[in-house]
């Protein structure tokens, strides 16, 4: 074994075992926060459940059968304890087990995040390389210009545009994209297509810039000009070390937007009315449905933690030379 | 003849075309069966049905719902005993017959025979005494229990095993109306009040809950014992959930859904005449309360003054696209049997207004919540148009408006904007006129009145009604504790291939009657 693969999986280790002890912290304070959070912003469970004609009495009998009326200490220690032996309660607004909700809507964002990925990724990879070999002209300036153009534009207008011209005029897809999880596999995949589209969209410029300035950085360095001149074929040059520099600062940025697509985008799942996290989670709070809120909010924190670190382990691999913070302190 | 300035464009456009041709193509192939997903297809006559609604916000059970959303998802899975037509007429549903004793103190209801639960179980007696024990029980957490607090003594099995007797606190001579409102299907003796009804949706409707995907749809299937079963045409009937009425319109533009509630937007957006319409109906009204106990307000010349300086008829057609009536200031719905006579219309009348001021200025602030925005936003300008008023606003969500709490705003600030669904005229007496009355925020009082309203609900004869209607509606406006500017009525675009007519509006009252209606989709 190399000293440096050596190295490789110590840093690896020890970033593992870091993250180990830190993930479960972050997310028991985020939970705490949660649950407190929501005791401040206004509104009553009971009232929304009831209705504006259901009298106080009525709606504190129906906070007490629902074990909302309890001191808040005590409340969230019985959800916590619950919690960890699996069983998340139910929802007040849906009047549906958490776990099942939860852990369904967290599939529906995964493929809708992982579809908009799918779409984004190659696309900025090809915009961005393009760019950087042809620097300068007029064509870097035209998808420049484009793409920031594109991202300026709310993804709600994108969707808006996108909805009337492919479900309204042309009725290829239908306005409403949940389609039903137990069908088509096909089916599901257009009905996903538009809001992936705009998911991507809001992330392509930025991405694309970064995948440019990479690769700029990349071909104009002396490691790729020895490449080329010790005969190396350009796909090689390419492959082997322009893609590999290039992506690093990608790399951290992409880690980033996955985890955001994975924990589900609000304003493109209310647009398309697809059964996501993030509408989901909107809800909860709205309605003040603290036990939906926090299996939710404890599911997006892990998926985003778990994508952050790995990026981190990507990084690791991709370039010897990070060694993170506890190591570059010795 | 193509410069160079035009080319790149050209190619943009070309280079856009095939985009979105492309795309179109890639959609269209991964379709496998065509057109919407949601909309489902049938083999039986009538076809299938798709809705739009929003979300429901309250629970999903037929004895506690309390907003429309979630009203109509457990109406087509349950029913009522007695229903109302787009008139106001009562319509015979579970129920057969019904008839008021000699006194007035009892009403008895047949109920029809052979009407089966969608489990198969026999509805008998039991089962409505059940029901209407839980919904107005001491333990109800039941909205509709406000209806029968004060009226309904007791419910019991009648003398025949098809009737039902309801004993009464007081004579109430439009009891039958209390029976379409709010929470009153009937459900199984066995159902338990608070258990998740939503898991095993039994009622006797005309239709069967089959799945409900929390957040997105509902689907029914007929319900073959359904008493008039031969008259729902219909084999299956979808709701779709939307985030909001731009998204409901959008899906009845695309086709995916067969009906579109009538508004504003509707109006500008589609050409309605190339649809069908339901026959509009009354159900609700967005009453200006004036608390009577506070200055400026405690003057009955300035309640009457901001009475005369609002423009009803420009209301009715900015605020509610022409779907509504000019109202007075009393509360008798345009639809119900007596009308009062004798009050004549308020219109704007600017002279009378500087009369009733006489040079004082006139300053509060309108508080709603956003649904009623746009009203509070006229009311506001065309208030502030006139010498002598100095008009603010402040909107609230939902959740602060209706905050629990002795100081929740819309019963304790000086004038608020809320809306009203349809009720009996004696019904608002008591809720809304009645001293300490719980949703009184007005603040008024007037024992007169309640001894008239009381004396109403006992009258036997119409001419009697008609004489104590008069003088209830002089006196209601000319207190001015609520300013009603108009009565809403709602209707529904269909499209073309809808058949058949709605007997009723499609609300609690209305039943949710899809009985005639076909879909050649």
């Amino acid at each position: 074994m190399t000293t440096t693969s050596v190295e490789r999986r110590t840093v690896l280790l020890g970033l593992l075992g870091r993250r180990i002890v830190q993930i479960p912290v972050v997310l028991l304070v985020v939970s705490i926060l949660t649950f407190w959070l929501l005791q401040v912003v206004p509104g009553n469970p009971g009232r929304n459940a009831l209705g504006q004609y259901a009298t106080v009495a009525q709606v504190r009998a129906w906070n007490h059968t629902n074990g909302l009326d309890g001191s808040l200490v005590g409340r969230y220690l019985h959800w916590i304890g619950g919690f960890f032996a699996g069983d998340w309660g139910q929802s007040l607004v849906y009047s549906t087990a958490v776990k099942e909700l939860v852990i369904g809507r967290l599939g529906n964002s995964l493929l809708l995040g992982l579809y908009a990925f799918v779409i984004m990724v190659p696309v900025a990879i090809a915009l961005g390389s393009a760019q950087a070999y042809r620097e300068g002209r007029r064509s870097d300036r035209a998808i420049t210009v484009g793409l920031l153009s594109l991202s300026a534009v709310p993804e709600f207008v994108v969707g808006v545009v996108l909805l009337l011209v492919f479900a309204v005029w042309l009725r290829v897809v239908p306005v409403q994209s949940a389609a039903d999880a137990s069908g088509d596999f096909l089916d599901r995949l257009r009905v996903m297509t538009l809001p992936a589209v705009v998911l991507a969209l809001g992330y392509l410029a930025v991405l694309t810039r970064m995948v440019r300035s990479g690769t700029s950085e990349a071909i104009t360095s002396q490691f790729h000009r020895t490449a080329v001149l010790k005969g190396l074929s350009p796909a090689a040059v390419v492959r082997r070390h322009v893609i590999r520099n290039a992506l690093v600062p990608t790399l951290s940025v992409l880690g980033i937007y996955l985890g955001t697509l994975l924990g589900g985008s609000v304003i493109v799942e209310t647009l398309f009315g697809y059964p996501g996290l993030g509408a989901l989670l909107v809800t909860a709070a709205e309605r003040k449905d603290v036990l939906l809120l926090e299996g939710g909010v404890m599911i997006t924190g892990a998926v985003s933690l778990l994508a952050l670190l790995l990026t981190d382990i990507c990084f690791v691999l991709m370039d010897p030379r990070i060694r993170f913070d506890a190591r570059e302190s010795r | 003849m193509i410069t160079s300035r035009t080319r790149p464009r050209r190619a943009t456009r070309i280079a856009l075309a095939a985009s979105v041709a492309a795309l179109s193509v890639l959609l269209a192939a991964c379709s496998s069966g065509g057109g919407s997903s949601s909309g489902s297809s049938s083999s039986a006559s009538g076809g299938s049905y798709t809705l739009g609604l929003a979300e429901p916000t309250s629970t999903i059970d037929p004895e506690t719902t309390g907003d429309y959303n979630a009203m109509y998802v457990v109406g087509l899975a349950s029913e009522g005993l007695i229903s109302q037509n787009s008139k106001g007429v009562l319509q015979p549903r579970l129920a057969s017959s019904w008839k008021a004793a000699s006194d007035g103190l009892s009403w008895t209801v047949t109920l029809r025979k052979n009407v089966k639960f969608s489990n198969g179980k026999a509805l008998g007696a039991k089962d409505v005494v059940a029901t209407f024990d839980s919904i107005a029980g001491k333990d109800s957490q039941s909205p509709g229990a406000s209806s029968f607090q004060g009226i309904l003594k007791s419910v019991a099995p009648g003398s025949t095993a098809d009737t039902v007797v309801f004993s009464l606190d007081r004579p109430f001579s439009d009891f039958p109306y209390l029976l379409t409102g709010s929470n009153t299907t009937i459900l199984p003796a066995s159902y338990k009040a608070g258990t998740n009804w939503i898991k095993d949706p039994v009622g006797a409707g005309q239709f069967i809950l089959e799945k409900y995907t929390p957040g997105q749809s509902v689907t029914y299937k007929k319900n073959p014992d359904y008493w008039d079963a031969k008259h729902v045409k219909l084999s299956a009937v979808t709701i779709n959930f939307y985030a909001d009425a731009q998204a409901q319109l959008l899906a009845f533009q695309s086709g995916e859904i067969d009906q579109v509630a009538y508004s504003p937007t509707v109006a500008s957006t589609l050409k309605v005449a190339d649809y069908r319409q339901t026959t509009p109906a009354y159900n609700k009204f967005d009453g200006i309360f004036l608390n009577v106990k506070q200055a400026p307000l405690d003057d009955v010349a300035v309640r009457q003054a901001i009475a005369l300086a609002i423009d009803r008829k420009a209301i009715v057609k900015s605020v509610y696209a022409g779907q509504a009536t000019v109202a007075d200031d009393y509360l008798y719905f345009p639809n119900y049997a007596v009308q009062p006579d004798g009050v004549p219309q308020r219109e704007q009348d600017l002279a009378k207004v500087k009369q009733l001021l006489g040079g004082k200025k006139v300053r509060f602030t309108i508080t709603t919540l956003t649904d009623e925005k746009t009203l509070a936003e006229v009311v506001q300008q065309q208030l502030n148009a006139v010498p002598g008023f100095d008009v603010s606003i402040k909107i609230l969500t939902s959740a602060q408006y209706y905050a629990d709490g002795a100081s929740t705003p819309w019963l304790n600030a000086p004038v608020t904007i809320t809306n009203w669904a349809q009720r009996l005229p004696s019904q608002y007496v008591n809720l809304l006129y009645k001293t300490g009355a719980a949703w009184n925020a007005s603040k008024y009082s007037n024992p007169a009145l309640e001894k008239l309203s009381n004396q109403y609900d006992e009258a036997k004869t119409t001419a009697e009604k008609q004489t104590l209607a008069d003088r209830i509606a002089t006196i209601e406006n000319t207190d001015t504790a609520v300013i009603v500017p108009a009565f809403a009525t709602g209707s529904y675009v269909l499209q073309k291939t809808v058949k058949g007519t709605f007997s009723g509006p499609q609300d609690f009252p209305g039943g949710f009657d899809f009985r005639g209606i076909s879909n050649s989709k």
